[in-house]
């Protein structure tokens, strides 16, 4: 039976390794990271910062420098097979088909062209229109992302905004070609609540309109819980755990996100509740493939953990999707019931 | 509790073309000695002015900012650098990486306010006053030589710490302190800033987009809306029954209450040359009549700890 085209992923990762070369020597900063996207799904990525989410990212846009060394099992893109397909295949993927937002919007902005030209560019490119009519366009993009007096704001230039404004820019420059892939690289981040939930509002908004598939990174997870329908959690460039949005919040299976529920304030908690993850990330210069989790996890015991890690079903997971890396994700779970 | 700064009728007015931006528009409260009061507001409503105004960065247009009673408003900012009040209050600022110096050593960092401020301190005495702080901060004495490159997150974020509690200062102004860090080292940070607070004594004024985390620190919580101040109450009172419909809708937009959502329609007013007679949130708020726009409303408190600004609170 033919899968119906609902099912077939737009985005198929598998045991995705991605190295950087350094003076310090190899760097191994994704592992085996598999995870996939249905079309019009919002998934998310969390994690801490050096976890390899915004790698992940990259390596999706093709937008990592040239000491990176990228294998993968399968990478397949909108229907393209990163691993066979012609470079600028790939590169032709960019703004039509696969849209970024980056973190730090200022930044990513050009500092000395209006911000309307910016968007009328993309549009220009992109969607055919003439530069009139891109003008236009660039206008009714501004105003779609609730900039008050479009118009004006057109010429303005990144310096002359706020922090919120660039983000909103940002935005709407990632969305003006109506992508059919949104990467959402911290769109919120130091953005207050009010500004971050409008922002939000209206990227879940397109998704559900275009039937655009979003992957939203953050560290957030009571951001990640509002809007993705699911998620995979990521420790060190390993996924640790994946799955729905309820089921992982309901009953964590691996050690690392159940520290990381408990490190996040959730506003009934006190502050004597929140306990901090011991130790740091471990040096990626080594390859392992056994958990990378190990010298910070309360459950380490040498002779079960020092496994190879491999996403398995969660134990007794009622759901079938939900999926974890950790050699005793079954007995903690026995031991928690 | 006695007030260790006490702010009345502070304005900040920014010349821009065609009139005045209130950047900060009559605004008074105060913090008592000890005390730990929250900031929030979104990107614009003058929090970062009001900081650099009690930091005594810039000079105020209007208003008196009382510290132990004394009216610093009135001393310039150029030569408030060499006033005797300067060491009293100390600052942490946004970005741990940004707020520090990339070619000094970070015990150069930490020793650079007892070097300006201070007069007579010799070498030892200077050496000795940052390795307390650093041991206060929880930052290891043997990264004082590290240069902050070498030094991760939540270490510079120590740094920033120790450098701002090295005078002990009775009012510490943190603002956004941890908006930079991951919740693993937000925790650390916050338990030592709390830590801190009861052990020197110190006063906060927290900066924060954060309100979960306002809500675990702070006694009190204060709520700025385009230069004024809406709603002032502590902090549980704050969170339960808020009084204000931006405090309503602000508490509604935190991630995580997704049920409740209060969503703002509308532009916001202009800052700039606003009219005194119309309410500032009018237009976006959703309770908002015609007489939001006749008359502004005067901060109201409905129980003596407990003020907002709105003619339905």
């Amino acid at each position: 039976m033919m899968p119906r085209a609902a099912d077939v992923p737009i985005i198929e990762v598998e045991d995705l390794n991605v190295r950087f070369r350094t003076r310090e020597g190899l760097l191994h900063v994704l592992e085996n990271v598999s995870f996939s996207l249905r079309r019009g799904e919002t998934m998310g990525m969390v994690g801490e910062s050096g976890s390899g989410k915004s790698v992940s990212a990259y390596a999706l846009t093709r937008l990592l420098p040239k000491t990176a060394d990228v294998q993968a099992g399968t990478m397949r893109v909108a229907g393209l097979d990163y691993l066979s397909a012609p470079k600028a295949d790939i590169e032709a993927l960019r703004g039509k088909t696969i849209s970024m937002i980056f973190q730090n919007a200022r930044a990513a902005l050009n500092p000395i062209r209006r911000i309307g030209d910016q968007i009328a560019d993309v549009l220009h490119r992109h969607s055919g229109l003439t530069r009139k009519d891109a003008r236009e366009a660039a206008v009714q993009a501004l105003a779609e992302v609730k900039i008050p007096d479009p118009a004006a704001r057109y010429k303005s230039y990144p310096f002359q905004l706020s922090g919120g404004m660039c983000q909103r820019v940002m935005i709407a420059l990632a969305l003006a070609a109506r992508p059919e892939i949104l990467i959402a690289d911290e769109p919120t981040t130091g953005l207050d609540v009010t500004t971050q939930a409008a922002i939000m509002d209206l990227i879940r908004e397109k998704a559900a309109s275009e039937r655009m598939t979003t992957l939203l990174i953050t560290h957030d997870l009571a951001l990640a819980a509002d809007y993705c329908d699911r998620f995979v959690v990521m420790h060190a460039g390993h996924v640790v755990e994946s799955g729905a949005t309820g089921p992982i919040f309901a009953r964590p299976a691996h050690p690392y996100t159940r520290r990381l529920l408990k490190a996040t304030p959730d506003g009934t908690s006190a502050l004597s509740d929140l306990e901090p993850i011991p130790g740091n990330l471990p040096d990626l210069r080594k390859a392992t493939t056994l958990c990378r989790f190990a010298a910070r996890c309360p459950h380490y015991a040498a002779d079960i953990c020092d496994v190879p890690q491999k996403l398995r079903p969660a134990a007794g997971a009622v759901w079938p999707a939900h999926h974890v890396a950790c050699a005793r994700a079954a007995d903690l779970n026995a031991e928690a019931a | 509790m006695s007030d260790l700064l006490e702010l009345t009728r502070l304005k900040q007015l920014y010349p821009v073309k065609g009139g005045h931006l209130h950047a900060v528009d009559d605004v008074s409260f105060s913090i008592g000695k000890g005390e730990s009061l929250g900031l929030v507001g979104e990107s614009g409503c003058g929090k970062s002015t009001l900081v650099r105004l009690i930091s005594r960065l810039v000079d105020p247009t209007e208003g008196a900012i009382l510290l132990n009673g004394r009216d610093i408003a009135g001393c310039p900012a150029k030569t408030f650098g060499r006033d005797a009040d300067r060491r009293r209050i100390q600052v942490v600022f946004q970005d741990p990486t940004d707020s520090l110096n990339p070619q000094w050593r970070v015990g150069k960092s930490i020793a650079d306010p007892l070097r300006r401020l201070t007069k007579g301190m010799s070498e030892a005495e200077i050496t000795k006053a940052v390795a307390l702080a650093a041991e206060r901060s929880g930052l290891p004495v043997a990264l004082l030589d590290r240069f902050p490159h070498q030094l991760s997150g939540g270490q510079k974020a120590r740094v920033g710490i120790a450098r701002a509690i090295v005078l002990e200062p009775e009012l510490l102004i943190l603002d956004e302190p941890t908006s930079a860090l991951d919740v693993s080292v937000q925790v650390l940070i916050l338990k030592l800033l709390d830590d801190l607070r009861s052990r020197l004594g110190m006063s906060y004024l927290f900066v924060s987009h954060d309100l979960n985390v306002v809500r675990m620190i702070c006694d009190r919580v204060a709520v700025m809306y385009l230069g004024k101040l809406v709603e002032i109450a502590p902090t549980e009172a704050l969170f339960e029954n808020p009084r204000h419909p931006y405090t309503r809708a602000l508490l509604s937009a935190i991630p995580g209450r997704s049920e409740g959502r209060i969503t703002l329609q509308g532009d916001a007013r202009s800052p700039i040359n606003p009219n005194p007679h119309v309410c500032r949130f009018y237009g976006r708020c959703p309770v908002g009549q015609d007489r939001c726009a006749q008359s502004a409303p005067l901060l109201t408190f409905a129980a003596p700890d407990h003020g907002a600004a709105c003619h339905f609170a």
